[in-house]
C-alpha cells in the first residue's frame, strides 16, 4: 500500500492553486483528476484576428462551428451552449459520469484538465470585508491570499470608479485591455453624468482580468485576435492548465488523469479514496494521510454524500442568479468596427445601493462579434433575410450587459444524493432551486434599476433573458462554513467537519455569494486551505 | 432524400446570400442537417413542419414570407432551424465575410433598414395568411 502525503482532486483554478501552494512549500502531492483536453482543435485554429480569418479562410467553419458542428445551437438556450468547438471539451463526459436531474437547476460541471476555469470570463474581483465576512471568510487572510494569487496568474485593470469592487488594494495590476469603440463610449456618457449614477448607487470601470496586457514568464501581452471564445495561443489569458503544465514539471508532484474520485473512507490516520477510472470503468483505491477536495461544489457535495450520507441528505446550494440584457447603443450603430479586438469583458457595472459594498450586483459589458452575426440573426422576430442586414448595421452597436446578483441560502435551494444504477457511478445528483418572492422582486428591481442606468450612458436594452438558474456557472455553499463541530460543514481551515484529514479547498464553504466574479476569491481560499496544510 | 436537401441547400442559400451555393457548401448543409439537429423542438409540429418546409423549398418565391410569419410564431420550427444552420454555413465562408461584418454606413442607410423593415413586416402579414393555407 502506497501511502501519499496529500491527495487532491480536481485541477480546475482552484484545485491548481492548492497544488501550486503545497508545492511551494515542499509538499509531495498526487493529483486525481479527470483530464479530458482539446487535442484538435487548437491546432487547427490559425493565429490570426478574427478578421483576417473570416475574410480569408475557407476552412474556418472547421473551427467556429466544429467538425460535427457541435457549436450549431439546438432548440432552446441551454447552458453550455455558447461553447465555441475549441471549448467543447469542458463538458466532455459531463453527462455520462456526472449524472444530475432538475427541473430548476441547469449547472455546467467539467471533468476537463484545468476545469470550468478553460472557459472563465477571467473576471477577478476582490470581496470586500462585508461580503468576506457574509461569505465566512477570515478577511485579513483572505486580502492576503488574493495578492499571492493576483501576482501568480497576473491581472490587468485601471484604477476607477469600478476599482473597489475590482481589484481594490491589490498590487501589480497590469493596464487594461485596449477598449472596443461601444464601451469607449458607454464610459464617456458615464464620465459626463457620475454624480448622478453614483448617487443612485451605479459605478462603471474597466474590469479586473486575468488576461495579460504585458509579458509575463513565458506568457505573451495580448495580440488583439478577438479569438478568445476559440482558443489560447500566447497564453495572454490565463488558464488552470497553464499554471498545471508548469506544476507538472515539478519531481513532487504526480498526476494521475482519466479519475473520477467516487468517495472516500477515514480509518486509523490512513483516507482510503475510491476512484473510477474513466477510460476502462475499473475501480481503484489509493491512500493519503491527507485528502483535499477541490472538484468544484457540486462534485464535492457528490463525493461527500456518498462518504458520508444517506438517500435522505440534504445539502444546501448556492448559485448567482443571472440574466442577458442585449442592449444597442444607437450612436456606435453602422460603423465599422476595427479589427484589433478583445472579446473579453470591457466593463464592469456594479449596483451598490445601500452603498456598503456588501450586496452589490454586478453587470459585465461585452461587445458581439465573434460569437457570429448567425447567433443574434435567429433571435431577430424577422425572415433571416432582413434579420442579416438589420443586425450587420446594428451589430457596432450591440452590447450584451450580464448580469449577475447575490444570493443567500433558502430551504429550497438544495441537493440530494438519489441511487439510479443506469449510471457508471450507481447514482444521480437531484437539484431544487427554487428563489422565494422577496429575493425574485429584488432581483426585478435591480435589473430594472440596470435598464435605467444603462440607459443614461446611451445603450438601450431590447430585451431580457433569462438562462435559467445554473447558467451563472458560480456554485458554492454545499458544506457551509461553521465555528461549532457539525456534519456537512466545513471549518475555517476548510477541514471537513466528522473527518479527521479531509479537507475541501473550493466554494462549498461559502455561506453567501457575493455578485462579484468569485472565481479569485475561490483561488485565494484554496490558497489558504493548503498553506494551512503545507505548514 | 438528398436531391430534395440539395434543392434545399440552394433555395436556402441563395435566399441568404443572393449566391448559388459551392458543391463544397452543399455538402457541408447535407452533413449539418444530418446530424439531428434540424429536428423541431416541439414535439407535436413534425408532420405540420415537414408539410411547410416543402411548401417553402417548392416555392422559393413564398420562402420570405413564410420565414418572416414563422420568425414570430414558431421561431425554433423545423424551417427556422434549417435556415439558422444555413446562415451559420454561409457566415464561415469567406466570400460572404462582408455580407455579416460589420461596416461604415451613411447616415442615410437607417431609410435602407426601415424600408426593409417596413418589406419585412408585409411578409410577416403575407406570410401568417399563405400559412393558412398550407
Amino acid at each position: 500500500m502506497e501511502l501519499h502525503d496529500f491527495i487532491l482532486v480536481g485541477s480546475g483554478c482552484t484545485g491548481a492553486m492548492a497544488a501550486q501552494t503545497l508545492l511551494e512549500k515542499g509538499a509531495k502531492v498526487l493529483l486525481l483528476d479527470g483530464g479530458f483536453r482539446d487535442t484538435h482543435y487548437d491546432a487547427i485554429t490559425p493565429a490570426k484576428n478574427f478578421t483576417a480569418l473570416r475574410t480569408s479562410d475557407p476552412e474556418q467553419h472547421r473551427y467556429l462551428l466544429g467538425e460535427q458542428f457541435e457549436s450549431l445551437p439546438e432548440g432552446e438556450v441551454k447552458t453550455g451552449e455558447q461553447l465555441s468547438p475549441g471549448r467543447k471539451y469542458l463538458v466532455q463526459g459531463v453527462e455520462q459520469f456526472l449524472a444530475m436531474h432538475s427541473d430548476t437547476f441547469f449547472p455546467m460541471e467539467s471533468l476537463a484538465y484545468g476545469g470550468l476555469g478553460g472557459g472563465w470570463g477571467l473576471g477577478c474581483c476582490v470581496f470586500s470585508e462585508n461580503e468576506l465576512r457574509q461569505a465566512g471568510l477570515n478577511a485579513a487572510a483572505m486580502q492576503r491570499a488574493y495578492q499571492v494569487v493576483s501576482d501568480r496568474i497576473g491581472i490587468s485593470g485601471t484604477a476607477d470608479d469600478a476599482q473597489a469592487y475590482t481589484f481594490a488594494h491589490l498590487q501589480h495590476i497590469q493596464p487594461s485591455v485596449n477598449m472596443h469603440p461601444v464601451t469607449a463610449h458607454i464610459l464617456k456618457r458615464y464620465t459626463r453624468r457620475r454624480e448622478k449614477l453614483n448617487a443612485s448607487g451605479f459605478h462603471l470601470g474597466r474590469p479586473a482580468l486575468a488576461l495579460l496586457t504585458q509579458d509575463k514568464g513565458e506568457r505573451k501581452a495580448i495580440a488583439y485576435r478577438d479569438m478568445e471564445f476559440y482558443d489560447d495561443k500566447g497564453g495572454s489569458a490565463w488558464r488552470a492548465w497553464m499554471t498545471m503544465d508548469e506544476l507538472k514539471k515539478n519531481p513532487n508532484l504526480q498526476y494521475v488523469g482519466n479519475s473520477l474520485v467516487l468517495q472516500f473512507s477515514e480509518a486509523a490516520d490512513v483516507v482510503t479514496v475510491e476512484v473510477l477510472d474513466l477510460h476502462t470503468n475499473e475501480r481503484k483505491k489509493y491512500f493519503t494521510r491527507k485528502l483535499i477536495l477541490a472538484p468544484g461544489p457540486l462534485g464535492t457535495a457528490r463525493i461527500v454524500l456518498r462518504s458520508l450520507g444517506n438517500d435522505k441528505q440534504q445539502l444546501p446550494l448556492l448559485c448567482n442568479p443571472y440574466t442577458y440584457l442585449p442592449c444597442v447603443v444607437p450612436a456606435q450603430v453602422g460603423r465599422a468596427v476595427p479589427p484589433e479586438l478583445c472579446g473579453m469583458a470591457q466593463l464592469s457595472m456594479f449596483y451598490d445601493a445601500d452603498g456598503t459594498n456588501s450586496r452589490v450586483a454586478m453587470a459585465s459589458l461585452y461587445t458581439y462579434r465573434s460569437l457570429l452575426l448567425f447567433r443574434l440573426i435567429r433571435e431577430v422576430p424577422l425572415g433571416f433575410n432582413e434579420a442579416r442586414r438589420l443586425m450587420q448595421y446594428l451589430q457596432s452597436g450591440i452590447l450584451i450587459a450580464g448580469i449577475h446578483h447575490p444570493e443567500n441560502p433558502g430551504s429550497e435551494k438544495f441537493l440530494r444524493l438519489d441511487a439510479d444504477a443506469a449510471t457508471p457511478t450507481g447514482d444521480r445528483l437531484f437539484a431544487n432551486y427554487k428563489r422565494n418572492a422577496a429575493e425574485m422582486q429584488e432581483q426585478a428591481a435591480t435589473e430594472k434599476a440596470y435598464i435605467r442606468a444603462l440607459r443614461k450612458t446611451g445603450a438601450y436594452a431590447l430585451k431580457k433573458l433569462d438562462p435559467g438558474m445554473g447558467s451563472s456557472i458560480h456554485y458554492a455553499g454545499v458544506l457551509p462554513f461553521s465555528e461549532t463541530e457539525k456534519m456537512f460543514s466545513l471549518a475555517s481551515s476548510g477541514r471537513l467537519y466528522g473527518t479527521a484529514n479531509v479537507y475541501v479547498a473550493d466554494g462549498s464553504g461559502f455561506t453567501f455569494l457575493p455578485a462579484k466574479g468569485l472565481t479569485l476569491s475561490l483561488m485565494a481560499n484554496a490558497h489558504l486551505v493548503a498553506e494551512h496544510l503545507g505548514a | 432524400m438528398t436531391a430534395d436537401r440539395i434543392r434545399e441547400s440552394e433555395r436556402f442559400y441563395r435566399y441568404i446570400t443572393g449566391k448559388h451555393p459551392s458543391q463544397a457548401l452543399t455538402e457541408r448543409y447535407l452533413r449539418a442537417t444530418g446530424r439531428g439537429n434540424d429536428q423541431p423542438v416541439a414535439a407535436n409540429t413534425s408532420t405540420r413542419e415537414e408539410k411547410i418546409l416543402a411548401f417553402a423549398v417548392r416555392n422559393s418565391w413564398a420562402l420570405g414570407m413564410i420565414d418572416g410569419a414563422l420568425a414570430f410564431s414558431a421561431p425554433r420550427g423545423l424551417l427556422r432551424q434549417r435556415l439558422m444552420i444555413m446562415t451559420a454555413l454561409a457566415e464561415t465562408e469567406p466570400q460572404n465575410a462582408p455580407l455579416f461584418l460589420s461596416r461604415d454606413r451613411s447616415p442615410w442607410y437607417i431609410f435602407v433598414i426601415g424600408t426593409r423593415l417596413a418589406w419585412g413586416a408585409l411578409k410577416l402579414v403575407s406570410g401568417k395568411m399563405l400559412l393558412l393555407f398550407i
